[in-house]
């Protein structure tokens, strides 16, 4: 008779339990937004351009339509921004692993005098070769820079040092159908991107 | 159940009642005395930039009132709608001419952004983590049973559980009667 009451009890107690989790899960699944970056509403047509990629070749950003573009603006001579972003760069593509594939990263100089094809192979190479890094000259650069809002200020530099550019540092995602839709700042957590690109990569999928 | 066993058990529950309690009296007191910008739920918070403003910061006039620091709890959305014919930045969001742009605060941060509305060009955006029933009850909960074990060996050490005082006590009773 105590048994039953024991056993009895324990279903109720199991019960009451798996509802309380259910219930726990539910409510932090509520309402909760799906992308992590600054999200564009409505999404934006990406300002499309023709420059030259690190190997000589034109890179329209058009063509690229079906994969996801991750832009970036920045030079290579940069000391601290531009290799850092470019570091992350590698650690999402390292973390996305076969699902890279469907993603572009782009490299855009804000310093066409300085970023030759040749100094942008280099300097792209060093990072990952699958990496696209593009120059131009400053007429064909200009309307880029314009149209995605980056700030640039050149400094000459000092006793034969090399040019320095104080730049925007945002970082732009670009989807299959070349519509502007993310932004994030500089800094941004890396696994928050990769999570970003995952869903994206899914939902472009399905 | 044997007499000792009882014994624990009852001296558990009451000395869980007073961990209980006791934890949930510092925890509010000091909640109520610390209480900050972070006290309250995430939620959405919009905000509009009008038409005209970078005209009107062109022109040396008032940027809209944006506060110098902003402070967000990890799960609000800061959601800028740009009503202006230009693309402005909002600390980390960048808003182009016409669009709104949201951001959900994920993380704990404290950082400085530039800022097209501000004459300093810079903004402060600091995100903590929201202290809300939940929360306060999640510390109650992780505090307590601490507690309970520090309160438990401590009654111990004062006041030793003896094997069969119980019974001893029950028999004295049986032979005075």
């Amino acid at each position: 008779m105590n048994q039953m009451r024991i056993g009895r009890l324990l279903t109720f107690g199991s019960i009451v339990f798996f509802v309380l989790v259910l219930a726990i899960g539910l409510w932090l699944s509520r309402d909760d937004p799906k992308l992590n970056g600054s999200q564009i509403n409505p999404a934006s047509e990406a300002y499309d351009f023709r420059l030259t990629d690190q190997n000589g070749f034109p890179y329209q950003l058009s063509d690229h339509r079906g994969k996801l573009v991750v832009l970036f603006f920045g030079y290579t001579h940069c000391p601290d921004v531009c290799p850092m972003t470019l570091a992350q760069f590698r650690d999402i593509k390292d973390s996305l692993g076969q699902e890279s594939d469907q993603v572009e990263f782009v490299f855009v100089t804000v310093d066409p005098e300085q970023d030759s094809v040749n100094r942008m192979k280099e300097y792209v190479d060093s990072f990952d070769p699958k990496f696209f890094g593009l120059t131009g000259t400053s007429p064909e650069l200009e309307p880029v820079w314009k149209n995605y809002g980056v700030y640039l200020e050149k400094h000459p530099g000092e006793n034969g040092s090399v040019d320095t550019v104080d730049h925007s540092t945002r970082t732009y995602l670009i989807d299959p159908r070349g519509k502007l839709i993310l932004t994030y700042p500089f800094g941004f957590d890396t696994d928050l991107m990769v999570q970003d690109l995952q869903y994206l990569i899914t939902s472009s999928n399905s | 159940m044997s007499p000792v066993v009882s014994s624990i058990t009852r001296r558990l529950i009451l000395l869980a009642l007073i961990s209980i309690a006791g934890v949930l009296l510092v925890s509010e007191v000091s909640y109520r005395l610390l209480r900050e910008d972070n006290s309250r739920a995430p939620g959405l918070i919009q905000l509009v930039i009008p038409a005209g403003t970078a005209k009107r910061i062109a022109q040396g006039e008032d940027e809209p009132s944006i506060p110098e620091d902003m402070v967000f709890v990890v799960g609000d959305v800061l959601s800028v709608k740009n009503e202006d014919a230009a693309d402005h930045q909002l600390g980390p969001l960048w808003i182009p001419a016409g669009k709104t742009a949201s951001l959900p605060m994920r993380q704990v941060m404290n950082y400085v952004y530039s800022c097209s509305f501000r004459p300093s060009q810079y903004l402060g955006i600091t995100v903590r983590e929201p202290v809300t029933w939940t929360s306060r009850i999640g510390a109650v909960a992780l505090a307590a049973p601490p507690t309970l074990v520090f309160l438990f060996v401590y009654s111990l050490v004062a006041r030793p559980i003896k094997p069969g005082r119980r019974s001893v006590r029950a028999a004295d009773r049986g032979e005075a009667a």
